[in-house]
């Protein structure tokens, strides 16, 4: 196996295992009156991370000695493999698309309140679009503004939610579509 | 037998009333919905519910999710005997023989098989879980702490044995939900843990927030990852009706009936053993002791009820412990049991001696039996104008789920720290599907976290620390944990078998 191919594999274990030692570290140091002859708020959190570090321990050796042990796997593993592998391994991976999903919704997320939910959501939802293949421009234009409409409507009309306004000039449109919706 | 057939009969009165109807009604729709779409699954669209329940009764509540569940093992059926596009995991085994019997000319008998196995499922699922509740409920009355804990880790590890997918990755997945379980303040000492000095992490982590994060926006980014389809699909499904099989057909494959039926159920009530295990082990079944074996695959009738009746059955199977012993036995009853929580409502035993409670679960009962008559009667006839949402575009249908999730997440407490959460776990699930972790698990560990470490801390006091006598020393709890080291112990033995054979044959 190439020597990236398998830092690769072991990188999520030795993450997992590494952030296990640190949370044990902590959990070793809580603040509380020990009481004799009785468990504390640490034992079950250590128990969990000992466990935790234990497994990504013997998966991290397990994959750095490239054993050919195999995975222990789950009871229906090859039962679903073999059944439709298209819905266990996907074909096609385009990760790269999922973290432009990802940024997105960062930025949404960030927009949100300065923006309001009316504005941001309309861009957050033509972008979203775009990134996910969808091409017809007027057409996906078109379904962000009337998505951002009908949530607005629903959740401020009828659920009675307080959404985020945006500060400015966006307040002004968000107000200005409250009007249109008739939201008081 | 009396008292429950009366309970049952004022359960119906409970559900008849307009609202009730009305959130059933919804609920079947949104999961016939939700299953014929390629984009969505059941339990991302139970999530995306969830929200709506918080400004709702507790019951209707209930049913709309329940009805949703029961509707979304049926919904995908059309699309796979029609376009062969399996809406659901769970309809996977339907490609095989529904869109073979399709592709001989006879579509119409197959969505026939499906209706009938779908009806005949739901409803003895119905009857099950009327009949099992109670006696489940009285066993469980006699539990304390010891019991409890071994329940709960019992339920966890088989849903850890039972994964499609690496066992380790499993426990591993496992053990994280467990330990966001625990951030926050301690209940018993009152100390706070894991909060880095933040003082929102104090109140803990919500676990809707996980379950949104990771089913709702995890599952989206990682359909991304793979490339939305883009184009609708065109296809159509104009002049197909459904053919109902005549019942000297039905007689025919009476044993398939009969053995996909005690499949469904029984694996139901195991915690882990979702819709679709239920479907492919029903299936496998067929195909190791059905009469006709050797003729599966090539558009068989035992090919489309096998499937179709067990996921069906299992709806039933997977609310037993879920309502006697609060224990989600699938990422769909583990919504379920969140909609409870959020009410202030903690399903167990004690559900079934207050009358209160013991209506509103008659109630849940009552409303499961015509949500199969419903989705039945919505397949019937509608189901043509329903598989038209195939037209949408997935990257459409994507961008409106997570809308929804950002929603949800924020109209709860109006607060953006939760819709933070949302998007933090979202990326967690996304990465966690993308290295082969399963979500499950991490969502099953972090509801039943808290319950699971209460019992276990308060055993442990109550019996001075001695967790061989707290566990192993009381006759309920000790067989329950030697199920929970067998159901562990079961996959590894095979390991090792498979290894001593691989290295015999050289």
């Amino acid at each position: 196996m190439p020597v990236l191919l398998k830092l690769r594999r072991i990188a999520p274990y030795a993450i997992i295992l590494a952030l296990s030692g640190y949370l044990y570290d902590l959990a070793l140091h809580f603040d509380y009156q020990k009481v004799p002859g009785r468990i504390g708020p640490d034992a079950w959190p250590r128990i969990i991370l000992v466990l935790l570090m234990a497994i990504c321990a013997y998966q991290v050796l397990r994959l750095a000695l490239q054993r050919k042990t195999g995975e222990v796997e789950g009871v229906l593993q090859s039962l679903e493999e073999e059944a439709a592998p298209s819905l266990v391994h996907p074909e096609t991976e385009h990760p790269w698309l999922a973290w432009a999903g990802i940024a997105l919704t960062f930025g949404y997320l960030l927009a949100f309140e300065r923006v309001g939910f009316f504005s941001a959501s309309f861009v957050y939802l033509f972008l979203l679009m775009l990134v996910g293949g969808y091409r017809r421009v007027l057409t996906a234009l078109g379904i962000a503004l009337a998505a951002s409409l009908a949530f607005m409507f629903v959740f401020m009309k009828i659920v009675y939610v307080s959404l985020p306004l945006g500060r400015g000039p966006f307040l002004d449109v968000s107000i200005g579509v409250m009007k249109v919706l008739g939201i008081h | 037998m009396i008292e429950i057939l009366g309970n049952l009969g004022l359960g119906f009165v409970h559900v008849l009333a307009p609202a009730n109807v009305t959130a059933l009604l919804i609920g079947l729709v949104v999961g016939m919905l939700v299953a014929i779409l390629p984009g969505l699954t059941l339990v991302m669209g139970v999530v995306l519910v969830l929200p709506f329940t918080y400004g709702m009764a507790l019951l209707p509540s209930i049913i709309m999710l329940t009805a949703m569940y029961v509707s979304g093992t049926y919904g995908g059926a059309f699309t796979s005997i029609l376009f062969r596009i399996p809406g659901e995991p769970l309809d996977v085994p339907l490609l095989w023989d529904g869109y073979t019997m399709g592709r001989k000319g006879a579509p119409a008998k197959a969505l026939g098989w499906t209706l009938y196995a779908a009806l005949w499922g739901g409803l003895l699922t119905a009857t099950a879980m009327v009949l099992l509740a109670h006696p489940f409920a009285r066993f469980a009355l006699t539990f304390d702490a010891p019991e409890y804990f071994s329940v709960i880790l019992f339920g966890l590890t088989s849903v850890v044995a039972l994964a499609g997918t690496s066992m380790t990755n499993a426990l591993i997945s496992l053990f994280v939900g467990l330990l966001l379980s625990t951030v926050g303040v301690d209940e018993i000492y009152g100390v706070q843990r894991f909060t880095f000095g933040v003082p929102v992490l104090a109140d803990g982590i919500k676990y809707v927030t996980i379950m949104v994060g990771a089913y709702g926006l995890g599952e989206v980014l990682g359909r991304l990852e793979q490339g939305f389809q883009s184009r609708p699909v065109k296809r159509s499904a104009d002049g197909i009706k459904t053919e109902l099989p005549t019942l000297s057909e039905v007689w025919k494959v009476r044993s398939a009936f009969a053995r996909s039926s005690l499949i469904g159920v029984l694996l139901g009530i195991v915690p882990g053993a979702g819709a679709t295990i239920t479907s492919f082990v029903s299936y496998g079944a067929e195909r190791q002791y059905g009469k006709r074996k050797a003729l599966l695959g090539t558009g068989i009738p035992e090919g489309i009820v096998a499937p179709q009746i067990a996921s069906t059955a299992s709806v039933g199977g997977h609310m037993v412990p879920l309502l006697t012993l609060g224990i989600p036995g699938s990422g769909a009853t583990a919504i379920i049991l969140g909609a409870f929580l959020l009410h202030g409502v903690q399903p167990g035993p004690q559900l079934f001696t207050d009358p209160k409670s013991a209506a509103l679960v008659y109630a849940i009962f009552a409303s499961l039996f015509l949500s199969v008559l419903g989705m039945c009667a919505m397949g019937y006839f509608w189901i043509r104008s329903l598989v038209k949402v195939m037209d949408a575009p997935e990257a459409v249908v994507s961008a409106f789920v997570v809308l929804f999730c950002v929603i949800g997440a924020f109209s709860e407490r109006n607060n953006l720290y939760d819709v933070w959460m949302i998007v933090i776990f979202g990326i967690v699930g996304y990465l966690f599907d993308r290295f082969r972790f399963p979500i499950a698990p991490l969502v099953l560990g972090a509801i039943l976290g808290p319950e699971a470490e209460t019992s276990f801390t308060t055993s442990m006091i109550s019996h001075r620390n001695d967790w061989a006598g707290a566990f192993f020393g009381r006759p309920i709890s000790c067989v329950l944990m030697i199920l929970t080291i067998a159901a562990l112990g079961f996959p590894l033995i095979r390991h090792v078998l498979r290894l001593g054979r691989a290295w015999r044959a050289g």
